[in-house]
């Protein structure tokens, strides 16, 4: 450790360079100039560069934005849906991380490739499997219906409770690693501890472990979040109707409408838009135990 | 050309490393049109699976062993993707012809400076093509083949055939039927025939708007793409909708009872047309390809194959093309230049499928 302290600053700065530009060249100069597309008044795509910065630029598509109801409506949804997801994945990634962490040896390897088969599987296929099990005839609706709780099939596919599911299990991993690395982290000795002064196993997770884990908690939050709500295949495979959620609504202003200055400027409302739920979010779980 | 595509095995780290030196100076200079100018390449658009097959077949194999060109053909992405392709690269064109569809072709031929005007000097064939597959482009593209947009039925389900688009707001229905997103083609389509159904026009969309927001309650789907209706099909969670003719038949011929009608009021149809990049440093050589496929030879055996209406007057169905192909006077001719058919694909997503 002491040594790393000791190299010169130069070097850790070389070392982090391949990631940086990737950053730079990827992320934030695409992101810039999105930006500067969503300000273009009245841009037509292709247009020469030079008839491009001679055109008029402002806010007009962001006032659009605001007083569209249709894209308002949407863009509310998705936060919903991401949020759902994020509980859903919570709720069922801390028995799973747990679990894991007690687990040792080959059991612990084995469930560990168990929770990672969402990211080996491509999504696509993965909606596709969704879409199986949830239609109308699949093997949800049929085992409810042998059981006799239904007698006409729900509509489970092609809806939003179809988007959730389908994130939730892709997404799961995501949340359970932060949570297990996090964990991995807390001292056991201290969990002894609780429990010999007579806690309750309950109350030793609640009061101790998971607040121990907080930082797990809030990476899974963030990155589960964020994917949701940016997510495009699963929604627009197993959603319902149309565009049941933003980032499908900014493909259509590119693909679809050729309208590519408005498509910009939700793109950047979305960015913002989580950022700033990101960032409430971390002020107050900094604040708070998680 | 093969070698460029086979990969010698026992190429080792060094073969790639200097393999890789070789090819980044190249593309670092940016002449990749090099390659392109020593294999003599077109590159075009295409569309997959079955209309692949045929269209390679029939329209793709033959030119090249004629021409001694290659024909790329991209597949992957839709139309609307090549279109933005075409816009942005307007000066130095990665598609030399691209092959689009409806309703993409009209926000195309809407774009100034990116398609050459086309005449029959350029591409002689276009004589023989029915008129309205030239002048629906303002003859900025041509057309190569229609898909007849009809009404699909479970024979099972639905005793006695449909014959008016109207039967779709047949309550018994709710529920049952299939209709189209504007990303599978049709939709705009649908608007148009609600509207024709309720004293309206391709100018008078109002009551077609109102009919199909009384509609789509009962429809089970509105399908994003061509594949999506299969299953549903399969399975007979849907009995009744509108769909293209080849598709209803490609999946009759898998054995599930379903058949296609062309309504009393005509059948829209999808239209496949080419559009010739203005600034192609091909010209020539595209002009020869698309004049190519317009042949009367071309036409037949791909539309005979397929089993789709094709543009040239002159080619002749046989057998059960004849029967499952509507002829040109069965069709619906929507004359989408009156309108802004991407505002129709707009409201479309935000009113009826949304």
């Amino acid at each position: 450790m002491c040594s790393a302290t000791r190299t010169p600053r130069i070097a850790t700065f070389m070392l982090a360079m391949p990631a940086l530009s990737l950053v730079a060249g990827l992320i934030v100069f695409p992101t810039v100039g999105l930006f500067v597309l969503s300000l273009a008044e009245n841009f037509s795509p292709g247009d020469p560069v030079d008839q491009f910065f001679a055109g008029r630029f402002g806010w007009a598509n962001y006032v659009r934005l605001v007083t569209d109801e249709f894209v308002i409506g949407r863009l509310l949804r998705t936060l919903v849906i991401g949020a759902i997801v994020t509980l859903g994945t919570f709720i069922v990634g801390v028995p799973l991380a747990m679990a894991l962490w007690r687990m040792s040896g080959r059991a612990k390897a084995l469930l560990l490739a168990v929770t990672l088969t969402p990211l080996l599987v491509s999504i696509v296929v993965s909606a596709y499997g969704w879409s199986v099990l949830l239609g109308q005839r699949g093997i949800v609706n049929e085992t409810l219906r042998s059981l006799g709780l239904i007698s006409r099939p729900l509509k489970l596919m092609h809806s939003d409770i179809a988007i959730i599911i389908g994130l939730v299990h892709i997404l799961l991993p995501f949340m359970v690693l932060n949570l297990l690395a996090a964990l991995e982290r807390v001292p056991r000795v201290v969990l002894e501890a609780a429990s010999t002064l007579g806690a309750s196993p309950l109350r030793v997770h609640a009061a101790i472990t998971l607040p121990l884990a907080a930082a797990g908690t809030r990476s899974g939050v963030l990155l589960v979040f964020s994917l949701a709500v940016a997510a495009f295949v699963t929604p627009a495979i197993l959603g319902g109707n149309g565009t049941p959620v933003f980032p499908m609504v900014i493909y259509d202003q590119f693909s679809g409408s050729f309208q590519w200055a408005y498509g910009a400027a939700l793109a950047i409302a979305l960015l913002a838009i989580s950022s700033v739920i990101v960032a409430l979010y971390l002020a107050t779980a900094r604040r708070g135990t998680y | 050309m093969k070698q460029i595509h086979s990969v010698n095995p026992n190429l080792g780290r060094r073969g790639i490393l200097k393999a890789v030196a070789a090819v980044v100076p190249v593309a670092l200079a940016g002449f990749p049109a090099i390659v392109r100018a020593q294999t003599k390449t077109i590159t075009t658009t295409g569309y997959g699976g079955v209309y692949e097959k045929h269209y390679r077949a029939n329209v793709v194999e033959p030119w090249e062993k004629k021409s001694g060109y290659k024909v790329n053909v991209i597949t992957t992405g839709g139309a609307d993707q090549w279109l933005a392709n075409a816009m942005v690269n307007r000066a130095k064109p990665e598609i030399d012809v691209p092959f689009l569809s409806l309703p993409v072709t009209h926000s195309a031929i809407k774009s100034d400076g990116v398609f050459l005007d086309l005449d029959e000097k350029m591409i002689p064939n276009a004589k023989y093509v029915d008129p309205f597959f030239f002048d629906f482009f303002d003859r900025k593209a041509i057309g190569f083949n229609y898909a007849p947009y009809g009404i699909f039925y479970r024979t099972d389900q639905i005793k006695t055939a449909p014959t008016s688009w109207a039967e779709l707001w047949k309550p018994e229905y709710a529920g049952k039927i299939l209709l189209p997103d504007t990303t599978s083609g049709g939709a705009e389509e649908t608007v148009v025939i609600a509207a024709i159904l309720n004293g309206g026009s391709v100018t008078n969309l109002d009551p077609g708007w109102a009919a199909l927001r009384k509609l789509k309650d009962n429809v089970h789907r509105f399908f994003k793409n061509n594949n999506e209706p299969v299953p549903m099909l399969q399975r007979g969670e849907a009995s009744i909708g509108g769909w293209y003719s080849a598709r209803v038949f490609g999946l009759k011929d898998t054995g599930v009872p379903i058949d296609f009608v062309t309504p009393k009021e005509g059948a829209p149809i999808g239209l496949l047309s080419f559009h010739v990049a203005r600034n192609t440093p091909n010209r020539d050589a595209v002009l020869d390809f698309v004049n190519f496929a317009l042949s009367k030879e071309a036409q037949e055996g791909f539309g005979n194959g397929i089993e789709y209406g094709v543009c040239n007057r002159l080619a002749e169905f046989k057998g059960r093309a004849k029967e499952r192909v509507p002829p040109h006077d069965k069709l619906l001719r929507i004359d989408w230049r009156k309108v802004e058919i991407a505002k129709i694909s707009e409201r479309y997503r935000r009113e009826i499928t949304g």
